[in-house]
Order: C-alpha cells, then sequence, then structure tokens
C-alpha cells in the first residue's frame, strides 16, 4: 500500500522533527522570567490605553512624575521635590540624570509634551477627561515644571501618574505615537508579536536602581487552563490572577509553587435603576442588601478569594470610612422591609412572588453562576428574578442606557476617592459619566465636590468618611466583595511583592535564586 | 479553462460583496457603542463627538456603507479603532499564522484520513475497519475545546513532547494543528471509505479483476483515482470550515492568528477589524471552492470547464 506507507512516513518524521525541535533549555537559567498575561495589550502609548494589560506593561517602560503606594497616596516618582504655590499652581522639580531608553535625557519638556499631547482632542486619549482641571504647564527650565489649574483640585498628583514620552524630536505630529515605545522606566522595549508575546529587557540606567532580572518575557495566553498547564510545565514562571479558585487549591498542595494572596482593590457590586418604581424604593434596596448572602457566595464559588466590602474604598484606602451602615444575610428581615415596602408574598411559602426583577450580566461563567447564586437568595425572600446575561459589549451598551433594572459589575483599579464624583455625582448620568443607576441627591453633590478642593487630608478624609455612610444609607450600590490578588510563582523566582491594585512594579526588584 | 476561470472569479464578486454588506450590516446593528469603549463613560461629551466624527460614525449608515465599499475597491480596509494602526496591516500579520494553522491541520488530517479511508474500505468489516470508523466517529464528537486540553496535557504535561502553546517551530505546530485537524480526518476518513466501496463494486473494477491484474494495481489505478471526486468535494468544503473554525483552536494554543485578533475586535466593537477579517476569511473561502472545482478536472479527466459555450 503504497500511500498508506507515505503517510505513514510523513507522519513519523514530522513527529520526530517536532520532537527535535521541542527541547528548550530554562529561560530562568537564562535570567529571562516568564510572566503568563491573559489578553493582549491594546496599545503601548500610555496616553490611549486603559486596559489592565497595557496599563502593567506600560508601568515598566514609562516612569512616571508620581505613583501610588498601597494607600492610594502618591508617592515621587521622577519628581525630586514639589510645592504648592497656591490652591491653584503646582511647581514640580524634576531628578536630572534621567534618561530614556534611547539614551536622550528626560526633561520638564518631555512631561509637558507627554501631557499637552494627551489632552489635544486631535488624540482622541480616553484619559483626556481627567485633566480638565488643567489649565496650563510651563517649563520654566529644563527641570522644572509648573501645572497652573483652573481650580482647586485636591487629587492633582495621584492623577499625574501618567507613563513620560520622549517629545518627538523629528517631523512626527504631535499627537502620533512614538515608535519603539520608548519610555524611561525600569525595563525597555524588545519586541512584540501581537497575541503571542512581548520582550522586554532590563534598563540598566534606571534611576531607580536597576533591574536584578535580565529579561521578562509576556506570554499571552487566553485560555485560563492552559495557562495553568504552561505554570505547571514550567514555561511560565509567574501569573497573577484568573485562577480558578479549585486550580488555586491544588496549586497551593504542591510544594513546587509559591503562593501570596493580598486583599485587592478590585470592588463588585450590584447596581440598581433607581429609576424603576419598585427598586426606586429604599426598603426594597434594603431588603435585596439583607438577602444576598455575600459570605457564602464568596466560600463556594469564589473559593475564599474575596472579602466583604462595605464600599467602593477599600480599606486599604486611606480614605476608607469603617462606621457605615451594614447588611448583614438577614432573610426574615429582608422579607419584613418588602412586606413594609408594600410588596407582600401573595402566598407565603408558595409559588408565587412578591415581583419579578430583571438581573443583567456578562456572559462570564463566574459571573453567570454568582447571578444564578443570587437569583436563588432573592427568591428565598420572595422577588423573582430572571437573568439574563449577554455578550460583553451588549450588556455594557444597555448599562450605559440605563437599560436594566439590576446588575452586577467589578470596579478595577479604584485607587483614589474622587471616583465619587465620577460614580454619583448628579452631573455624572451618563452619556456624562458612571452614574448608571441615576441616583440623585443634592447633599451628595456638594460632599463631594468639597471633597475635590479641600486640601487638608483631615479634612478631606472626614468629606469623604461623610460620602461613605450617605451612600451606605441610600444605597445606589449593594457592595458585594473586594477581590484578593493572588500570585502563583515558582519558588526560584524571590522578591515579587503583590500589589492591591495588581500591577507588576515589584519585577523591578525580583531575582532568580 | 481560462474563461471558465475568469467567470468564476466574476461570479465570486457578488458573493463577496454580499458578505461584505450583510457584515457591515450586522456589525452596526448589534447594540455596542466603539465610541464609548475607545473612551470610556468618563469622557466629555464634545470628545466623544469628536471622535464620531474623527471615525466617521457621525454619518449615515449608508454614507458609511458606501466609503466602506470605496475604501474596499481600492484595497483599503480602513485603520482599526482600538489599535489605530490600518487593518491590512493587522490582517497581513495574523492571516499567514492562521493559513500555517489551517494548511497543517488540513495536511495531518489528510496523512491520517486518506490511508485509514482506503484501507477500511478495501478491508471491510475487518478490525481495522472496525477500530478506524471507531476512531473517526470519536474524531467527529470530541469538540476542539475539549480535545486540546487533553492533548496538552498528555503530550506536553505527562510525556513532555511538545510545547503547551504558542507558535515557534513545527513542535508549536503539531498540537494544534491535530486538534484543529481531527474532526476533518474523522470525516474525510469516513467519506473515502464509503467512496471506495462504491468504487469496487463498479463493473471496471470486476473487469480489472477477471483481466488478472494485482489487488494494489487495481486500488492505486482504478480504485483511487475515481473515488476521489467526492472526498475532494468534502476536502475543499471543510478546509473553509478549518479556517473559519480556527478561533477556538486559536484561543486555546494562543495562536497569533486570525481568529483571536476578530474575538478582541467584535469584544470591543472594532468595526473595520471585524469586517477586515470575515472578508479575508470568506474570500479563501471562495479560493479554495475554486481550486477545488479545478482539482476535479485534473482527477477526471472527462470533466472539462467549457463554460463559454453553454
Amino acid at each position: 500500500m503504497k500511500p498508506l506507507h507515505l503517510g505513514l512516513l510523513c507522519f513519523t518524521t514530522a513527529i520526530i522533527l517536532a520532537l527535535c525541535g521541542c527541547r528548550e533549555e530554562d529561560p530562568l537559567l537564562q535570567g529571562v522570567l516568564v510572566v503568563g498575561l491573559e489578553a493582549n495589550p491594546t496599545n503601548l502609548d500610555p496616553r490611549l490605553s486603559t486596559d489592565a494589560a497595557s496599563s502593567r506593561i506600560n508601568e515598566l517602560l514609562y516612569s512616571r512624575l508620581f505613583r501610588k503606594n498601597d494607600a492610594g497616596e502618591p508617592v515621587e516618582g521622577i519628581v525630586e521635590e514639589w510645592e504648592q504655590t497656591d490652591p491653584t499652581t503646582y511647581r514640580f522639580r524634576i531628578r536630572k540624570g534621567i534618561r530614556f531608553h534611547d539614551g536622550r535625557p528626560l526633561d520638564a519638556h518631555d512631561v509637558r509634551y507627554t501631557f499637552r499631547s494627551m489632552m489635544d482632542p486631535a488624540l482622541g486619549s480616553p484619559l483626556r477627561s481627567s485633566y480638565q482641571m488643567i489649565e496650563s504647564i510651563e517649563c520654566p527650565d529644563p527641570h522644572t515644571i509648573l501645572f497652573r489649574l483652573r481650580e482647586p483640585y485636591a487629587s492633582l498628583l495621584i492623577n499625574l501618574d501618567l507613563g513620560i514620552l520622549a517629545r518627538p524630536t523629528g517631523q512626527g505630529a504631535e499627537g502620533e505615537s512614538p515608535a519603539g515605545h520608548i519610555g524611561s522606566g525600569p525595563f525597555q522595549f524588545v519586541s512584540w508579536t501581537q497575541n503571542h508575546k512581548i520582550r522586554l529587557k532590563a534598563n540598566p540606567d534606571y534611576f531607580d536602581g536597576a533591574p536584578r532580572i535580565r529579561e521578562i518575557l509576556f506570554k499571552i495566553v487566553p485560555d485560563d487552563t492552559v495557562r495553568i498547564l504552561e505554570l505547571r510545565k514550567g514555561t511560565i514562571h509567574l501569573l497573577q490572577n484568573d485562577i480558578e479558585p479549585e486550580v488555586l487549591r491544588s496549586l497551593e498542595r504542591e510544594s513546587r509553587f509559591t503562593v501570596q494572596k493580598l486583599q485587592g482593590t478590585n470592588y463588585s457590586y450590584l447596581g440598581f435603576n433607581l429609576k424603576d418604581p419598585i427598586l426606586g424604593s429604599l426598603k426594597v434596596r434594603q431588603a435585596i442588601a439583607h438577602a444576598i448572602d455575600r459570605k457564602a457566595i464568596i466560600e463556594h464559588l469564589l473559593g475564599g478569594l474575596a472579602v466583604p466590602a462595605t464600599g467602593v474604598m477599600s480599606p486599604l484606602n486611606w480614605s476608607y470610612e469603617p462606621a457605615v451602615e451594614a447588611y448583614g444575610y438577614d432573610p426574615e428581615k429582608a422579607k419584613r422591609l418588602l412586606d413594609e415596602a408594600g410588596y407582600e408574598d401573595p402566598d407565603g411559602p408558595g409559588p408565587a412572588k412578591r415581583f419579578t426583577l430583571v438581573y443583567k450580566t456578562s456572559q462570564n461563567e463566574l459571573r453567570r453562576r454568582i447571578g444564578e447564586a443570587i437569583q436563588g437568595l432573592l427568591g428565598e425572600v420572595g422577588i423573582d428574578v430572571k437573568m439574563r446575561s449577554y455578550e460583553w459589549g451588549t450588556f455594557f451598551s444597555d448599562i450605559r442606557k440605563g437599560n436594566f433594572q439590576i446588575y452586577t459589575l467589578t470596579w478595577v483599579g479604584i485607587t483614589d476617592p474622587d471616583i465619587y464624583y465620577y460614580l454619583f455625582h448628579s452631573k455624572s448620568i451618563p452619556p456624562d459619566g458612571a452614574n448608571r443607576g441615576g441616583y440623585l441627591n443634592p447633599e451628595m453633590d456638594l460632599l463631594i465636590e468639597r471633597g475635590r478642593v479641600l486640601q487638608d487630608r483631615e479634612e478631606r478624609k472626614e468629606a469623604y468618611g461623610r460620602i461613605q455612610k450617605t451612600l451606605a444609607r441610600d444605597l445606589p450600590y449593594v457592595s458585594l466583595w473586594n477581590e484578593v490578588n493572588v500570585v502563583v510563582a515558582d519558588p526560584r523566582v524571590r522578591g515579587f511583592v503583590l500589589r492591591p491594585d495588581g500591577d507588576f512594579l515589584s519585577l523591578k526588584d525580583v531575582w532568580i535564586e | 479553462m481560462r474563461s471558465y476561470l475568469v467567470r468564476r472569479l466574476v461570479l465570486a464578486l457578488p458573493v463577496v460583496l454580499g458578505v461584505a454588506t450583510l457584515v457591515f450590516l450586522l456589525i452596526h446593528l448589534i447594540p455596542g457603542d466603539p465610541v464609548e469603549i475607545m473612551l470610556g463613560e468618563s469622557a466629555l461629551p464634545a470628545d466623544r463627538d469628536a471622535l464620531r466624527e474623527a471615525l466617521g460614525l457621525d454619518r449615515p449608515i449608508l454614507e458609511q456603507y458606501g466609503s466602506f465599499l470605496w475604501g474596499l475597491c481600492r484595497g483599503d480596509l480602513g485603520v482599526s479603532l482600538q489599535q489605530r494602526r490600518p487593518v491590512t496591516a493587522l490582517i497581513g500579520e495574523h492571516y499567514p499564522a492562521t493559513l500555517e494553522l489551517t494548511l497543517a491541520a488540513m495536511l495531518i488530517s489528510l496523512l491520517i484520513a486518506l490511508p485509514a479511508g482506503i484501507l477500511s474500505g478495501i478491508r471491510q468489516y475487518s478490525v481495522w475497519d472496525h477500530s478506524t470508523m471507531f476512531l473517526a466517529l470519536l474524531g467527529v464528537s470530541m469538540p476542539n475545546f475539549w480535545l486540546g486540553p487533553l492533548l496538552i496535557w498528555v503530550f506536553s504535561i505527562q510525556l513532555g513532547w511538545f510545547p503547551v502553546s504558542g507558535k515557534g517551530g513545527l513542535a508549536h505546530l503539531l498540537l494544534p494543528a491535530l486538534t484543529l485537524g481531527a474532526s476533518m480526518a474523522a470525516i474525510v476518513a469516513r467519506m473515502t471509505r464509503s467512496s471506495v466501496l462504491e468504487v469496487l463494486r463498479e463493473d471496471y473494477v470486476m473487469t480489472a479483476r477477471a483481466k488478472g491484474l494485482s489487488e494494489a494495481r487495481i486500488v492505486l489505478k482504478h480504485v483511487l483515482r475515481n473515488a476521489m471526486l467526492p472526498v475532494l468535494t468534502v476536502v475543499g468544503l471543510q478546509f473553509g470550515g478549518l479556517l473559519a473554525g480556527s478561533i477556538i483552536t486559536e484561543t486555546i494554543f494562543s495562536w497569533p492568528g486570525l481568529g483571536t485578533l476578530m474575538v478582541k475586535a467584535i469584544q470591543t466593537r472594532d468595526y473595520p477589524v471585524v469586517q477586515g477579517c470575515v472578508l479575508v476569511i470568506a474570500l479563501s473561502y471562495v479560493l479554495v471552492n475554486l481550486l477545488t472545482d479545478l482539482l476535479y478536472g485534473v482527477i477526471d479527466p472527462r470533466i472539462r470547464y467549457e463554460g463559454t459555450r453553454e
């Protein structure tokens, strides 16, 4: 049988060739750390990207005026010293001797170029609206930069957490993304194969000390199972988050991995449409808050990888207010509140329900399971819940348009309390913000506006404390939980420190043992 | 032959136009605003309007459709809304990987399916036949998202023979190609078997036997050539399916192909990228079908394409 023989011969040859080609040396031995990423970064220009994958890599490529610490407070980056000369003027002194990866020195003109080009409407930066308070940026000398604001804005420093680009020297257009992703961060760009891998190498001249590893290879592996298999095979050395709880438990039992956990800032919540006639009632919202057993969901569905939240800010944040109204799991109280709201159960424990709500969520498997749990818990107090799960774009569009009754979502990377303006101010109702449920409270508007302009930190903390108490009372959201960040790594990888916002900055200090 | 080719290519134009129109309409009709996804919820209304205008999304849908078609005629598929790079460049970066995977999957599946199917046909009801057809049933029934991780677990983790995922040398290609090609191998093997069986019952085979030709010569010279026509049809159709169906396999094996690009583009409502990817896949489908039709003539000289004289 000639065709058969030929076929077998080709197949065997292919297998042998493949086997010859797959013996690879462990990159860790050559100082190359392989980090798993779940998604391809959208853009490595810090002015244009907001997705997690891009932000995490940009933090390594570009240095910035200020960074955030674990409490969400600004810490000097390339700024040596600074002062606020009046409520609307900030003067920053840039460190001398900082160089971009191509050898050019970084100075105040590069800082001004970065911010000005980002604020240029022609660039279409998604970050532009966060810098509307800036009136002008001046460079009195190459190492001094002045930011003048239109009005006092207490959160300016935390907003200066933007990667600094080298100003173009050629004929490139003002806003054009510079080629080569040249920054001045601890790592420099080497190559990027779209949807496959990104290679960075250590910047030996980094102003805050050179990294201890030679290279980082970010491997983009979208499939959760395959990412874990890569880790098990040793072809990925470090994985952060997006690990199934059951898988994590089995990895924890093995001595060949180190596991770190830390409460993060990602905040999951259940949002209400306050314009809805049923959900406009505070007693109904309170009943729903009491009917959700968050501890059980965390334990059984999230594998303990979350901590019940009391509000948008995590307990790690400097502005966190612990003394807010809490809504523990109490189905009996929930039923009483529904009765008081005028929604009595028509047949007690029978099949008929008090009313029906439509619950919207994405098609993410875990989100759907959480939705089913909430559906069951609300059913126990007599609320009929119809769950609808949609493809992300459709789901998000519905939420933006106010086309929902209840939904669950997660706010990612919350660090500054000025987010309350964006979430709950009356001027932030879509399309001009994210007050999607239509929460209107003049007292809240005043408090939020006060928090923005107060310069004294204690006064600000007090204002944000009142905001948190008011929100817990008015319940535009039911706070669900703060996710726990997890890192699983090869035990030879030492020195990685988990951060609440899950950034990769500590890769600079990682060494291989 | 040439006139037939020209006629087929001209006839392919309405198909491509139809696909382009359908994709354009579908992607614009589903909910989700690319400007909101790009700028986020905090964007100022003026910025949102400015970007919508810059991207031409504020124009009437018919006008947008017109400029899309005009661009298409000039080979310009637009600029990605998310990555801000020409769609043709993005497709140029991703399409070769998809084509490589698809061709490898087809090669592997043919290398498995043809010998297996032929042998099953000529040894009907033997142990070989039963086991091959059982494996073919398994191959058809196993979904990619299950077979892929299973192959990784066995060949990469337990045996350590292949890399888990990614794109590199031949070693990186084998498991994804096998995953993608498994169901095609199963279908082609079954088709080959039944086609061989049918031809074996033909009079000219009996004549060949009566003439005293060896069994090997009968199979190679008379059976195979005649049995290949229906198999070729299935292979052509399956190839198109492989091209479009590589999305799941690409995701599992982190293969940087068109599927990965398209899934992300759909999620972010990156209209030009979705349109470009679907068009390229549709065009490939049309070309493969044309190639299949032309191959009929090579395999069976009785089939001639004298389209102009019809």
